[in-house]
């Protein structure tokens, strides 16, 4: 099985990165990495990347430093503001789902009065039903969007 | 909510309060710093992996508000580092495959800016033609290994392999991107183009 690791492969590499190649170098490492297809490998890749690298940190125009920590602090605050109103939200759909229950209880109890109401006032019932349904439905939309 | 959307003017009523700091690990001060050396670099390696600056963009500052999230203590600075370079690499990760699942998938063939030196955007294109052909993790492994010059222990914490495969994975990967930088594979490429 061919060798997958040359013992010079870290000294070839560390002399591109520290910009050193070729012409700081031992001879007999050049020699070396001229000759063995590992490090002519590394010399190759290294010679490609480490340039590639410095072209690519000098170009960007980044955001400061500061403009970054802020942002993150805002940010960060936001997020403690939403996980803080959670509880609030649950316990407010929770209120919403025991109040249709014993609508629901009160309504099957009295279902019977409700059929003979319901054949005359059976418009009025349903619009009452409605606007208990709707109403803490859309207050609770908008708490939610409030936030 | 993402760091892009925070207005100037929420930041400078920020600043002018001076209110109570969210509870980051690490201070104001200490933070200027440590991105002062570290942002160019891990802007990029973000460009190189995901082969597009915007997102680029994007993922750094990402990174940089999870790192000071996480909120964990450093042994040193090359600890703080890959920890750094970790959330990037997994941000990077997520962002492809939200991409490859809107079918989006694909390696920006983008040059380095302020190309007016020919041989300089002509070596930039090269590499940006041979990393285009590789996989995205033989690209991380590459770029840390090779660009950065980190170690072995670094590379697989960042990547979160193992020591033991990642030798196989780096000279895999770094056979492969040699063959594609020859010359011979260049010629090749601009005589189909």
């Amino acid at each position: 099985m061919p060798e997958r690791e040359c013992g010079f492969e870290p000294e070839v590499l560390a002399a591109v990165v520290e910009g050193r190649w070729p012409l700081a170098v031992e001879p007999l490492l050049r020699e070396h990495a001229a000759a063995c297809p590992l490090c002519s490998e590394v010399l190759t890749v290294a010679s490609a990347l480490v340039p590639d690298r410095q072209e690519w940190k000098a170009a960007p125009s980044l955001p400061a430093a500061g403009t970054v920590w802020w942002r993150a602090q805002i940010r960060a605050r936001r997020e403690a503001a939403a996980a803080a109103a959670r509880p609030l939200l649950v316990a407010q759909a929770a209120a919403f789902v025991v109040a249709l229950a014993i609508l629901g209880m009160v309504g099957k109890a009295l279902l019977p009065s409700f059929t003979l109401l319901a054949g005359e006032y059976g418009g009025w019932f349903f619009a009452a039903a409605a606007a208990v349904l709707v109403i803490p439905a859309a207050i609770l939309l908008a708490l939610r969007r409030s936030e | 909510m993402s760091l892009r959307d925070t207005t100037y003017s929420e930041l400078s009523r920020a600043a002018a309060a001076g209110d109570a700091c969210a509870s980051f690990a690490m201070d104001e001060e200490s933070f200027r710093t440590f991105y002062e050396r570290t942002a160019r670099s891990v802007w990029a390696y973000l460009a190189r992996i995901t082969g597009d600056r915007h997102l680029a963009d994007d993922l750094l500052q990402e990174s940089y508000y999870r790192f000071l999230r996480a909120g964990a203590s450093y042994e040193s600075e090359a600890h703080r580092r890959n920890s750094l370079y970790r959330i990037a690499t997994n941000l990077a990760r997520d962002a492809r495959r939200r991409s490859a699942a809107r079918g989006l998938a694909g390696y920006g063939v983008e040059h380095v800016p302020g190309g007016d030196d020919a041989a300089r955007a002509e070596r930039a294109a090269d590499v940006t033609r041979a990393l285009a052909q590789l996989k995205p993790r033989e690209r991380e492994l590459l770029w840390l290994a090779y660009a950065e010059g980190a170690s072995h222990e670094e590379i697989a914490a960042t990547l979160g392999l193992r020591p033991a495969s990642l030798k196989a994975l780096l000279f895999r990967a770094r056979r492969r991107l040699a063959a594609l930088l020859s010359p011979r594979e260049r010629e090749g490429c601009d005589a189909g183009a």
